[in-house]
C-alpha cells in the first residue's frame, strides 16, 4: 500500500469536479472479480444512493473506495486525485469517513473513548465531545458507559456522531438501517438530511431502497457487480423492482 | 510479628516484579491479540545483557540500565513486531502460541550460545545492602525501588491507555482493527509501540528479579508462569486486577517462604509450584469465556488418505528395520528415542490438529505413563502397557474435566500450570498412601522400568525396543487417522471450525472435548511407557514442561492435523538435530536456536511443513514407473550397505540422492509440455466449472466435461443451441442469450435463460447445477 501525498484535505474544485469518482473499477476476492467495471461519481454537496439487492457488490465497492480492498482494475479518484492503493487510515485522516455496516463502534471502549478516536484533523477531545453532544444530545448521558452495552440505535448514533465529528468531506454510510427499528431509522435519516443540508457529500448504500428515496439526490442501481442504471431515485423505481425481483 | 512484616515486604517486592512483568504481557495481549510466551525470556535476555554491561564490563548502573531499558529492549520489541508478530494476523491461537513458544526456545538457546551455561554470574541488588528504616521494620533500597517502579508503571500505563489517543487507539485496535483503520488509527504504529513498551516492562522485571535468583536462562524464562497467574486474575485484560493478582501471588510466596516447614519432604516442592497451582485454580473459577463464533483460520488440514496412511505406516516400520540393521548399539539407543517421543507428539494430532485444543502437558502425561509402567508394569507384561494407557487417559480426563469449558490460550495456560505443578512438586514427592492405594512416583530420583515381554519374547535389546516403538508408532498413527475418518473425528473438526455453530446444531461440546483429551493423554502415556522402556530408568526432568515445549512446537510446525507432523517432530528433535550436531560443532551451536527459529517461521505458513512436502512429492507418489524404480534403487543401496560396500554416511547420502533424483524425474514427467499446457488452459478443469459463466464464457466443451465428471456419458448430450449472443462483448456474461436444453431422461425441453442483464449467469448456473443433480 502507498500513502497518499501529504496534500491538504479533500476539497473538490467547484461543483463541476466530482468529490469521489470511480472509473472502471473491478475488484473481488481470491482473484475472482465480484464487481465488473463500475463507474460512479459523487459531486460536492450531493447525496448519492447506491442501491441493489444482497450480493450485488455494494459493500465491496465501499471497501475499494475506502482503501480496504485494492481494485484489480480501474481508478479511485478523490477530489481529482488518484488514490488507488491508499491506506484506509490515510483516507480517513483526509476526510473520507466510512461508517461500516453492523454498528461501527468499538464495543469495549466507552462512548467518550469512541469519540476520542476521531481526534485527528486538528480536533481536540473537547471539540469532538461537544460536536457529538450537539448532534445527538442523548449520547451525553452515556459518555462513560461501555459502547457495547448501548442499544442498537444508540450504537448507530454513536457511530454517526464519531464519523461526523471531524466534519468529513465525504460521509459514506453502509446499510445504516440494518437491524434497527423503523422509528430509529427515520431519526437517523433525518440527521443524514441535516448533514446533507450543511453541504457534506454523502454516499449511502442501502439494501432497502425505499428508505433513501426521499434523502438521495441521485441513485445508482447495482446488480451482480454492475451498475445497471443511474438517475434520480424516483425515476429508477422500475429498474429497482427488476433488480430486486429479477423481473 | 517481625517475621511477618519482613516477609510481607519480601512478598510485596515480589508482587511488584510480577506486576511489572505481567502488565507488559497484558499490554501486548490486549493490543495485538498475541499471548507472548516468550515475554519472560525477553526479561531473561535483558537481565543477561544488564549483567554483561554492569558487572562484566563494569559500566555505571544508570548507563547500563538506560542502554538495556531504553535502547536494547524496545529495539528488540520493535524487531519482534515487525519481523514476526505482524505476520500472525488471521492465524489460530495454536499457531500464535507456537510462534511465541518457539521464540522462548530460541531465546533460551541464544542465551546459552552467548553466555556459556554453568558459569557463576553474581548479580548484586541495587544499592547493595543499604536499607531504609520504616520504624516497625526495615526495607532494602532494592525492595523500595522495586515497589516504586511497579507503582510508576501502573500509573503510567493507566494514563497511556485511558487518557491518550494512541492508548485508546491501542484498545480500539483489539476491538476491531479494520474499524480502527477507518477511523484513522495507525495499527502498525500501535503494534510497534505495544511491543516496544511490553519488552521494556519485561526487561525491568528481569533485571529486578535476577539478583534474587541465579542467572539461568531456563528458570528466569519460566518466571513467566508466575506472571501468567497474575495476568489471569485480570483475565488478560484488566491491568488493575492484574496488579491485584500480582499482590496475591507475591504475598502467598512470601508467607509460604516464611511459614512452610522446609524440612517436610512433601511440602518442599510446594512453594515453587504455588504460582502454577494458583494459576490453575484461578482458571477454573474464571467466568465462562464466550464460544468462538467464527474461525476463518489460515490453517487447513485435509483428512489423511488410507493409501497415504498405509505408506507412512509401512515406511516407519521399514525405517526401523533399516536402523536396527545398519546402526551400532549406541546409535540405536540414541536415535531409538525418536519413535516413542513421536508417539507423544502423535498424541497432539487429534487434540491440537483435529479439535483445535491446546495442551502443553503432553510430556507430563508421558511421565505418568512411564511411572505406571515402572511400578505396575508386571515385570514387562503387555497388561502393564495397557494399564499405562488407561491410567494416563484417566489422569488426562481428570485434568480435562475441570478445564473442559476452557479453550485456546486459557487451556494452554491451564495445562502448562498442570505440567509445572507436576515438575516442581508432584514428581518429586516421596511415596505416599491414599487409603488402600500406595502411590510411588519417581522415588526422589529415578525409577527402573522392565522391558516388555509378549508370550515369552522379551523386547530387551535396544534393537528390539526400537522395532517395538516403530511398530507401535505405525499402529497408533493408523488409530489417529481412523479417528479422523470417524464421526467423532468430524465432530472434533467441526468443533475446531466453529464452536458456536456446533452448539446451535445441538452438539454437546463437553464430551467430545473430554474424550479427545483422554485419547490424547492415553497416547502420550503409551509413548511415555515405551520411552521409559527404552531408557531403562527414568527421572522426572525427562518429562518437564520445558522439554515438552519443543515437541509441541515442532508438531505444529510439521502440521498439527497430520500424522506426518508428529513424525516430523520426533525425527527432527531426536534424529536430525543430534545427528547434525554430532557432525560439526558449529552446527551444534546453530541447533541451539534452530528449533525455535523453525517455529518462528510458522507464521508465514500456518498449515506447517508437511503439506509443503506432500505437495513436493505428489508427482512421485502418483508415478507408477519412477516410484517402483526408486524403491528398487533404495533396496539395492541398502543391500550394498548390508554387504559392507560402504559405511552409514555414504548410505544415507545415497538414499537421499536416490530420492532427490526420483522426485526430480517424477516432477519432470508430470510437468505438461507447452502444447498440453495450452490445451489444459483451453479446457477448464471440473473444479473451475463453478466459475464458468462468471469468469469465462460457456462452451459446449464445458458441458461435455460436466457430463464426463458426473459419469453421464451414456445419456443424450446437453446442447447449447442459442450461442449467437454468447460472445457478445456488450453483455456481462457469456451465457446471456443462451438457451440450455433442459434434460429429462431422453426428452429434451428447451428452457430460455436470461435476457439483458447479469441474471443470466446465476440462472444458468442454477439450471446446470439442477441438471447435474438431476
Amino acid at each position: 500500500m502507498t500513502a497518499v501525498d501529504a496534500s491538504p484535505p479533500l476539497v473538490a474544485d467547484g461543483a463541476s469536479e466530482p468529490l469521489l469518482e470511480l472509473r472502471g473499477i473491478r475488484a473481488g476476492y481470491d482473484g475472482i472479480d465480484v464487481i465488473h467495471g463500475i463507474d460512479l461519481e459523487v459531486h460536492p454537496g450531493r447525496v448519492v444512493a447506491l442501491l441493489g439487492p444482497n450480493g450485488a457488490g455494494k459493500s465491496t465497492t465501499l471497501k475499494v473506495l475506502s482503501g480496504m480492498l485494492a481494485p484489480s482494475a480501474g481508478d479511485v479518484l478523490v477530489a481529482g486525485r488518484r488514490v488507488n492503493g491508499a491506506r484506509p487510515d490515510d483516507l480517513a485522516r483526509r476526510g473520507l469517513c466510512l461508517i461500516p455496516e453492523g454498528r461501527g463502534i468499538f464495543p469495549n471502549l466507552t462512548v467518550r473513548e469512541n469519540l476520542w478516536m476521531m481526534t485527528h484533523r486538528g480536533r481536540t477531545k473537547a471539540d469532538v465531545e461537544e460536536q457529538a453532544a450537539a448532534r445527538f444530545p442523548q449520547l451525553t448521558r452515556f459518555l462513560d458507559q461501555t459502547a457495547g452495552t448501548l442499544s442498537g440505535g444508540q450504537q448507530q448514533m454513536l457511530a454517526m456522531a464519531r464519523g461526523l465529528a471531524t466534519d468529513p468531506a465525504l460521509l459514506v454510510l453502509d446499510e445504516l438501517s440494518m437491524g434497527l427499528a423503523p422509528i430509529i431509522v427515520d431519526q437517523l435519516y433525518e440527521t443524514v438530511s441535516q448533514v446533507a443540508a450543511e453541504g457534506t457529500s454523502i454516499l449511502l448504500v442501502e439494501q432497502f431502497a425505499r428508505i433513501v428515496m426521499d434523502v438521495a439526490d441521485d441513485a445508482a442501481v447495482m446488480v451482480h457487480g454492475h451498475i445497471v442504471e443511474t438517475g434520480r431515485p424516483r425515476d429508477l423505481e422500475a429498474s429497482l423492482s427488476q433488480a430486486y425481483l429479477g423481473g | 510479628m517481625d517475621k511477618f512484616l519482613v516477609f510481607t515486604i519480601v512478598g510485596l517486592s515480589l508482587a511488584a516484579i510480577y506486576a511489572v512483568i505481567s502488565s507488559g504481557l497484558v499490554l501486548t495481549y490486549t493490543t495485538t491479540g498475541i499471548f507472548n510466551f516468550a515475554h519472560g525470556a525477553i526479561g531473561m535476555l535483558a537481565a543477561f545483557a544488564y549483567w554483561q554491561l554492569r558487572f562484566d564490563w563494569g559500566w555505571p548502573a544508570p548507563i547500563a540500565l538506560a542502554v538495556v531499558l531504553l535502547l536494547l529492549a524496545p529495539a528488540f520489541g520493535l524487531v519482534l513486531e515487525r519481523v514476526i508478530m505482524r505476520g500472525l494476523q488471521g492465524t489460530s491461537e495454536a499457531t500464535k502460541l507456537v510462534v511465541s513458544i518457539s521464540l522462548l526456545v530460541a531465546m533460551i538457546g541464544l542465551a546459552n550460545l552467548i553466555w556459556t551455561p554453568g558459569e557463576s554470574r553474581p548479580m548484586d541488588t541495587f544499592f547493595k545492602g543499604q536499607k531504609v528504616d520504616l520504624g516497625i521494620t526495615t526495607i532494602t533500597y532494592h525492595q523500595a525501588i522495586t515497589i516504586v517502579t511497579a507503582i510508576v508503571v501502573a500509573v503510567g500505563l493507566r494514563f497511556l491507555l485511558y487518557r491518550t489517543r494512541i492508548g485508546v487507539s491501542m484498545r480500539a485496535n483489539v476491538d476491531d482493527r479494520n474499524l480502527a483503520l477507518l477511523n484513522g488509527a495507525r495499527p502498525d504504529r500501535i503494534g510497534l509501540l505495544s511491543w516496544a513498551i511490553g519488552s521494556s516492562l519485561a526487561a525491568i522485571g528481569g533485571i529486578l528479579i535476577a539478583p534474587a535468583l541465579t542467572l539461568d536462562p531456563g528458570s528466569l524464562s519460566l518466571l513467566i508462569v508466575n506472571a501468567y497467574a497474575a495476568a489471569i486474575f485480570g483475565r488478560l485484560r484488566s491491568l488493575p486486577l492484574t496488579f491485584v493478582g500480582a499482590i496475591v501471588l507475591g504475598l502467598t510466596e512470601g508467607y509460604l517462604a516464611a511459614y512452610l516447614p522446609g524440612e517436610n519432604q512433601y511440602l518442599a516442592g510446594f512453594r515453587p509450584a504455588a504460582a502454577a497451582i494458583v494459576l490453575f485454580l484461578v482458571l477454573l473459577v474464571m467466568p465462562n469465556p464466550r464460544l468462538r463464533t467464527r474461525s476463518q483460520l489460515r490453517e487447513f488440514f485435509p483428512a489423511p488418505s488410507p493409501s497415504g496412511m498405509a505408506m507412512v505406516a509401512v515406511a516407519v516400520v521399514l525405517a526401523g528395520v533399516v536402523m536396527v540393521t545398519t546402526l551400532d548399539t549406541t546409535s540405536i539407543i540414541s536415535y531409538g528415542q525418536m519413535f516413542p517421543l513421536a508417539i507423544v507428539a502423535l498424541s497432539l494430532v487429534p487434540l491440537v490438529g483435529y479439535a483445535g485444543q491446546i495442551s502443553l502437558a503432553q510430556l507430563s502425561f508421558a511421565g505418568v505413563g512411564a511411572i505406571v509402567v515402572a511400578h505396575h508394569g508386571g515385570g514387562g507384561s503387555p497388561l502393564g502397557l495397557a494399564l499405562a494407557v488407561v491410567v494416563t487417559a484417566l489422569v488426562g480426563g481428570l485434568v480435562a474435566l475441570p478445564v473442559r469449558r476452557l479453550s485456546g490460550i486459557y487451556l494452554a495456560l491451564a495445562t502448562a500450570a498442570f505440567a509445572v505443578a507436576l515438575d516442581r512438586w508432584v514428581f518429586n514427592l516421596p511415596d505416599f498412601d491414599i487409603g488402600p492405594l500406595h502411590i510411588s512416583l519417581f522415588q526422589l530420583g529415578s525409577t527402573e522400568i522392565a522391558p516388555l515381554k509378549v508370550f515369552g519374547y522379551a523386547f530387551d535389546t535396544p534393537s528390539r525396543l526400537l522395532m517395538l516403538s516403530a511398530v507401535a508408532f505405525s499402529l497408533t498413527a493408523l488409530v489417529v487417522a481412523g479417528v479422523r475418518w470417524s464421526g467423532f473425528g468430524r465432530q472434533l473438526v467441526a468443533m475446531r471450525d466453529s464452536e458456536a455453530a456446533c452448539a446451535t446444531l445441538g452438539l454437546n461440546l463437553v464430551w467430545p472435548r473430554l474424550a479427545v483429551f483422554m485419547l490424547s493423554a492415553g497416547i502420550a502415556g503409551l509413548g511415555g511407557a515405551l520411552y521409559g522402556m527404552q531408557l531403562g530408568s527414568v527421572s522426572p526432568e525427562r518429562f518437564n514442561l520445558v522439554s515438552g515445549l519443543p515437541l509441541f512446537m515442532l508438531v505444529v510446525v510439521g502440521g498439527a492435523g497430520l500424522v506426518g507432523g508428529a513424525l516430523f517432530a520426533g525425527i527432527g528433535l531426536y534424529g536430525i538435530i543430534p545427528l547434525t550436531s554430532a557432525l560439526f560443532s558449529f552446527v551444534a551451536k546453530i541447533n541451539a536456536v534452530s528449533p525455535g527459529l523453525t517455529g518462528v517461521g510458522l507464521g508465514r505458513n500456518p498449515s506447517g511443513v508437511i503439506p509443503l512436502v506432500q505437495e513436493g512429492v505428489r508427482p512421485l507418489r502418483r508415478d507408477r514407473v519412477v516410484l517402483p524404480a526408486m524403491a528398487v534403487a533404495m533396496v539395492a543401496v541398502y543391500a550394498l550397505r548390508q554387504a559392507d560396500a560402504y559405511g552409514n554416511w555414504p548410505f544415507v547420502a545415497l538414499l537421499l540422492l536416490v530420492f532427490v533424483v526420483a522426485n526430480a524425474v517424477a516432477g519432470a514427467r508430470a510437468r505438461p509440455g507447452a502444447a498440453e499446457r495450452r490445451a489444459a488452459a483451453a479446457a477448464t478443469s471440473v473444479g473451475d466449472l463453478d466459475w464458468v459463466g462468471i469468469t469465462s464464457p460457456w462452451t459446449s466443451g464445458h458441458l461435455a466435461q460436466l457430463e464426463s465428471a458426473f459419469a453421464a456419458d451414456g445419456l443424450p448430450p446437453m446442447t447449447v443451441p442459442g450461442r449467437s449472443r454468447a460472445h457478445d462483448p456488450s453483455l456481462p456474461y457469456g451465457l446471456a442469450g443462451t438457451q440450455i436444453r433442459e434434460w429429462r431422461g431422453h426428452e429434451a425441453t428447451p428452457t430460455a435463460v436470461a435476457t439483458t442483464n447479469g441474471h443470466s449467469a446465476e440462472s444458468s448456473e442454477e439450471v446446470v447445477h439442477g441438471h447435474a443433480r438431476g
